[in-house]
């Protein structure tokens, strides 16, 4: 997917997922068969889940999530999203939109 | 009941729009108290309804206690991802195979029946196949060398045509093929085409599955819980209690349906049985209808085989001979249970074990009525 700075432009949606939400988590089980338990989403990890939905790259969610919390540097909140979607990107759970 | 189980059944019964009493926990409940409810909703499968419950501030949960809930709750949902992703590979498999099938009960029911998946957990795979595509679905699922059926047919084609179907195993993972609803006599009196005249469908993964249809679906929960096994399972009552209460499914209809089934005691049995276990107002309209209606004779000898005592594999064969209207059926029918294949018979201690099975069950069921 290219250098690390050019995959934050690359728009990403949900792959075929099964998902469940509740009201402290988002459990996410990818499509595919060495998968043997969810990702369990906590916290943060749940809006920036949510906000790849519609199918946005990193930067785009990074700067979305920036409005949300105006008091931690975009920067920082950027990072997290990339770290959070290369994560979910190996797991199968997300996937080029 | 003890109080443990009385909350239990308020916790189930959480999320139905009926006055209900509230879970006598106004405050955090004890220790030992909260380890009887918590284990006993975690072996019932109904996690989704206490962290409602506590969320909802129906039940008073201290922090750990509802850290506790939702950490069995995750659990429980973690499995049923699982399965939920076990479901939609066989039923790729199968549309593959040509298989004309529905998906049960567990993942489909959560997805249609109630407005969050999570509030309904579940513990297998349910796929029903059409009657004369089963050998193929059966052989279809077995393909690969570490697969095979839990049961044997006593006689070639015997499950095909009477049957309620067999459990598979591949890679140690259980998927239960049905050709019908329960075995015995209510399943042989089920016209099981009647399951293919309808059909929905769901997504799941971004994946389609085809499920039954709001009635047979209704109808399903009630053979469950009626006929499932001598107590009633919690989930399954409750599922009858949600189609009836919240997704208002047409009663009239069922109750026809089920009267072409031979089957109308089978939707009773379970209006009572749900109206009971969750105290629902003896004022409504099914439970109205149960109290009044008059089981067959047909019906009330194929209950006994489901609901006495002497209930078991054996008895509801039996019990099939009923259901079957030609002598060449019952002949065929009897016939594959007295003399069953070689094969089968040793699985089960050879045929005189078999026969003496047979008449000791019968006995047994004789005795108890």
């Amino acid at each position: 997917m290219g250098t690390p700075g050019a995959r934050r432009l690359i728009p990403l949606a949900h792959a075929g997922v099964f998902t469940r939400r509740t009201s402290l988590a988002v459990l996410v089980l990818p499509d595919r068969d060495d998968a043997t338990e969810p990702l369990a989403l906590h916290g943060t990890a749940i809006p920036i889940w949510e906000l790849f939905a519609a199918g946005r790259s990193v930067r785009e969610v990074g700067a979305l999530l920036a409005e949300r919390f105006p008091n931690t540097p975009a920067g920082e909140i950027e990072d997290a999203v990339d770290d959070l979607a290369a994560r979910l990107l190996d797991a199968g759970a997300l996937v080029q939109a | 009941m003890t109080d443990a189980h009385a909350l239990l059944f308020a916790v189930a019964a959480h999320g139905l729009p009926v006055e209900h009493p509230a879970p006598e926990a106004a405050t955090p409940l004890g220790a030992p108290a909260w380890d009887a409810l918590l284990t006993l909703v975690v072996e019932q499968r109904v996690t989704g309804h206490l962290v409602a419950a506590i969320d909802d501030g129906v039940l008073a949960a201290a922090d750990e206690q509802r850290a506790d809930a939702y950490g069995a709750h995750h659990r429980g949902l973690a499995r049923d991802l699982v399965l939920e992703r076990l479901l939609v590979h066989t039923s790729t498999r199968l549309d593959a195979a040509g298989v004309a099938h529905r998906a049960l009960k567990g993942a489909v029911v959560a997805h249609t029946a109630y407005d969050d998946p999570a509030r309904r957990s579940y513990g297998d795979v349910d796929v029903l196949v059409r009657a004369d595509h089963y050998e193929h679905a059966i052989s279809t699922l077995t393909a690969s060398p570490d697969a095979y059926t839990r049961y044997r047919d006593p006689r070639r084609g015997f499950t095909r045509r009477y049957g309620k179907g067999v459990c598979v195993v591949d890679h140690g993972h259980e998927i239960d093929v049905h050709r019908s609803f329960v075995a015995g006599p209510f399943g042989i009196a089920l016209r099981t085409d009647d399951l293919f005249a309808d059909a929905r469908s769901v997504r799941l993964g971004g994946h389609e599955v085809l499920a039954l249809g709001p009635l047979d679906q209704f109808l399903h929960a009630c053979y469950h819980v009626a006929l499932g096994g001598t107590v009633p399972g919690l989930v399954a009552m409750r599922d009858v209690a949600q189609m009836l209460l919240v997704t208002g499914v047409d009663l009239d209809a069922a109750i026809g349906r089920a009267e072409a089934w031979r089957a109308r005691a089978v939707v009773q049995r379970a209006i009572v049985c749900t109206w009971d276990a969750f105290a629902l107002p003896a004022d409504h309209s099914a439970r109205a209808w149960a109290r009044g209606y008059q089981p067959t004779r047909f019906e009330r000898d194929a209950m006994s085989a489901y609901v006495d005592g002497a209930r078991s594999y054996g008895t509801q064969a039996l019990a099939g001979v009923r259901a079957l209207s030609s002598a060449r059926d019952r002949a065929r029918y009897v016939g594959a249970l007295a003399f069953p294949s070689r094969a089968y018979a040793r699985e089960r201690g050879g045929h005189v074990a078999r026969w003496q099975r047979i008449v000791t069950t019968q006995r047994r069921a004789e005795d108890a009525r």
